[in-house]
Order: C-alpha cells, then sequence, then structure tokens
C-alpha cells in the first residue's frame, strides 16, 4: 500500500492499495498516481496493505515519524471522548435530561492525549452554553439544556487533528423523570 | 495493397509498400514464425538373405544407408528447434490485453495503467467500494459520487462536493483495461 503526503504539511493527500497488475501483484508508485507530484510537493510511504487503513477511515490517520522527523508509517488520529452528569432515570443505558426546557446536563471533552485544543461542540437537540471551548489538561465541559420535546439527541464534539466524539443521549417525559426521583 | 494472410519479410526494399499498405488503411499483423514440421524422407529398402552382399560402400552398402539416417535424425533436430524457437517467441511476445485493479484508490489519484501499456491504450473505470455513513439530521445532504476521467484520474467525493458533510467515508476502487493498439 502507498500513502501520499503533503511534504510540506504532512497531510495525508492519498493512498491506493496494491495493484493487481495482469496477473502479478505490485506496488504502485507515486509517479502513476499523481503525475505531478514534484510539482505539488508530494511524497510517499510504502506499507504492508492494512484493512484497519480503511475500516477506520482513512482522513482517521496522520503520519508518524520518529524523532528526527523522518516518516516511519502511518498512526491514527488521537481521539476525543464525551462524558455527561446527565443521570439514566430510565435505565435504558442512554443518559437522560427531562423535556422541560430547562434541566441542564454538563457535557465533557477529552482529548486521548491530554493536549489543550479548540473544541467545537453541536448538538441535534437542545441548547449549548458555547460552541467552541479551550481545553486545560485536555478537558472542556459545556453546558446542555434540554428541549421541550422528547427525542434522542447526539452531541458531537471536533476539533482538528482529531477523531470527533459523539455522545447520545435524550430527553424523556419530564414527569417520568421525577417520579421516579420521587 | 498486399495480399492478406500472406508471410511478407520486411526489406528496405519493399518498406515503402508496406508503409503505404498501412497509411491506406491496411491492418498487417505479426505473428510467431510457424514451426517447420516433420516429414520423413529415409525409407529403409529390405535387404535380402543370399542376394545382397554384405559391404561398407556402394549405393546399397551400410554406410550409405546410416549416412541416409543421420540426415534423417538432422531433420528430426532442425523440426524440434524450429518449434522450440517459436516457443520461444511466444513466450516473449508481450500479452495483447493488459488489467489492472486497484482495489482501493483515493480521490485525484490516478489508476495505475496495466505494465507495458500506454494511457492511450487504456480505458479507465472507478466505482464505490464503499460508503459509511453516521447518519445525520433529516433534511442534511450527503452521498457521493465516483467515477474515472479519461485519463484514469479517479473522483471519489462526497456530498455536499465543496463542505462534505462529517460523519461519511468512501473508498473507490479503480479498473484499467488496456488492448495493444487501443480499443
Amino acid at each position: 500500500m502507498i500513502i501520499v503526503y503533503n511534504s510540506n504539511t504532512g497531510e495525508i493527500v492519498g493512498h491506493c492499495s496494491r495493484v493487481f497488475d495482469s496477473g502479478k501483484w505490485r506496488e504502485a508508485t507515486i509517479d502513476e498516481l499523481f503525475p505531478d507530484h514534484a510539482k505539488s510537493g508530494f511524497a510517499a510511504v510504502h506499507f504492508a496493505d492494512d484493512a484497519r487503513y480503511l475500516a477506520y477511515r482513512p482522513h482517521h490517520w496522520r503520519l508518524r515519524r520518529d524523532e528526527s522527523g523522518v516518516v516511519t508509517g502511518i498512526e491514527r488520529l488521537p481521539m476525543l471522548s464525551l462524558t455527561c452528569d446527565a443521570s439514566d432515570s430510565d435505565s435504558d443505558g442512554i443518559p437522560d435530561l427531562p423535556a422541560d426546557s430547562a434541566s441542564i446536563a454538563h457535557v465533557t471533552a477529552k482529548t486521548s492525549d491530554d493536549a489543550d485544543v479548540d473544541i467545537t461542540f453541536r448538538t441535534t437537540r437542545g441548547s449549548l452554553g458555547q460552541r467552541t471551548v479551550h481545553t486545560t489538561k485536555g478537558s472542556a465541559a459545556v453546558e446542555l439544556r434540554a428541549a421541550g420535546e422528547t427525542v434522542a439527541v447526539t452531541v458531537t464534539a471536533t476539533a482538528p487533528g482529531y477523531r470527533p466524539g459523539n455522545l447520545q443521549m435524550e430527553f424523556v417525559p419530564a414527569q417520568t423523570t421525577r417520579a421516579k426521583r420521587d | 495493397m498486399l495480399t492478406p494472410r500472406t508471410r511478407h519479410v520486411i526489406t528496405k526494399e519493399n518498406l515503402a509498400q508496406i508503409a503505404a499498405a498501412v497509411a491506406a488503411g491496411q491492418v498487417l499483423e505479426v505473428v510467431p514464425e510457424a514451426p517447420t514440421g516433420y516429414t520423413r524422407q529415409f525409407q529403409h529398402t529390405d535387404w535380402i538373405d543370399f542376394v545382397d552382399p554384405v559391404q561398407a560402400g556402394g549405393d546399397n552398402g551400410f554406410n550409405e544407408r546410416f549416412h541416409a539416417l543421420e540426415s534423417e535424425f538432422d531433420l528430426i533436430a532442425a523440426a524440434i528447434s524450429s518449434t522450440d524457437a517459436s516457443i520461444a517467441q511466444i513466450e516473449a511476445t508481450p500479452p495483447a490485453i493488459g488489467l489492472t485493479v486497484a482495489s482501493s484508490i483515493s480521490n485525484g489519484a490516478q489508476i495505475p495503467i496495466p505494465a507495458g501499456f500506454a494511457a492511450s491504450e487504456t480505458m479507465f473505470f472507478a466505482f464505490v467500494k464503499w460508503y459509511d455513513v453516521t447518519i445525520p439530521q433529516p433534511g442534511t445532504d450527503v452521498g457521493f459520487r465516483v467515477f474515472a476521467s479519461n485519463t484514469g484520474v479517479v473522483t471519489a467525493q462526497l456530498f455536499p462536493i465543496n463542505s462534505p458533510t462529517p460523519g461519511q467515508s468512501l473508498i473507490a476502487t479503480g479498473i484499467a483495461i488496456s488492448k495493444r493498439g487501443g480499443w
């Protein structure tokens, strides 16, 4: 397998598996994949075909370099993980908030390499206290205010150079939540 | 025009004639020389007891008869050599059809051409190998388009083209098929 990258930015710009060429397997070359690679500043690295590269999505990988900066292969991007302080009142394994337009949960994103970056939060329902938060010691939190409708919610956190994080939540009938609490 | 399906040896003298025939649209094919084959020449005439004298020389002597056998063996050897040469020529002749398959290839890359062929002799195809999407909210634009240009450059793009919806991933497969002289 060949991975083609921009030698100026380090960004992976393309790939090609080994090629079945009239009965024989061979590696593709950067010259045939990107004939203008010299002008574009592209370079390439070869390694054995690995199904994980495709299974984990090609854009979730980056170059791996040794201490002197020489490209030695590729590795998966660090990831963002999301947690929240909402309870699971109906015990279905999904944290929930009463659908009362007032309840609040704190959603926390953490970088897997503990680096500090700007993390952007999005939600499919409800409202967020902030859109983008800079992490401290790899962690950042926002408030999620419940909506008035009983729906499933997906909160997403993204940051450049990181695999995005997702958190599934739900807004449940407010009376059910209170009754359980009582 | 040259007589079709006949053997022509290209020489300095007839080169212009052959060029003129090709320019006029005639298709000439270069094929390996056919084996010479073998036809037995030796025919033994029986000796008869008490009639034919035992002798080395002369038309009916052992020497003449065995030299005739040597000539026969030479004919057999020449036939085998001719067959060997024809097989070697066939093995050395490049294939008329070439095929490459790149089971996964990214957007913007050119599909590798079969070894020994030119891009002008090649047809290119690309199709989706795998499309992965995290179902977004209703109304969000998701999808893809995959194709190969006439020069083999793969387009494998997610929707919307200029700013794809997050949560999508696309892998293409590229195929190139070449024919000697073009399709």
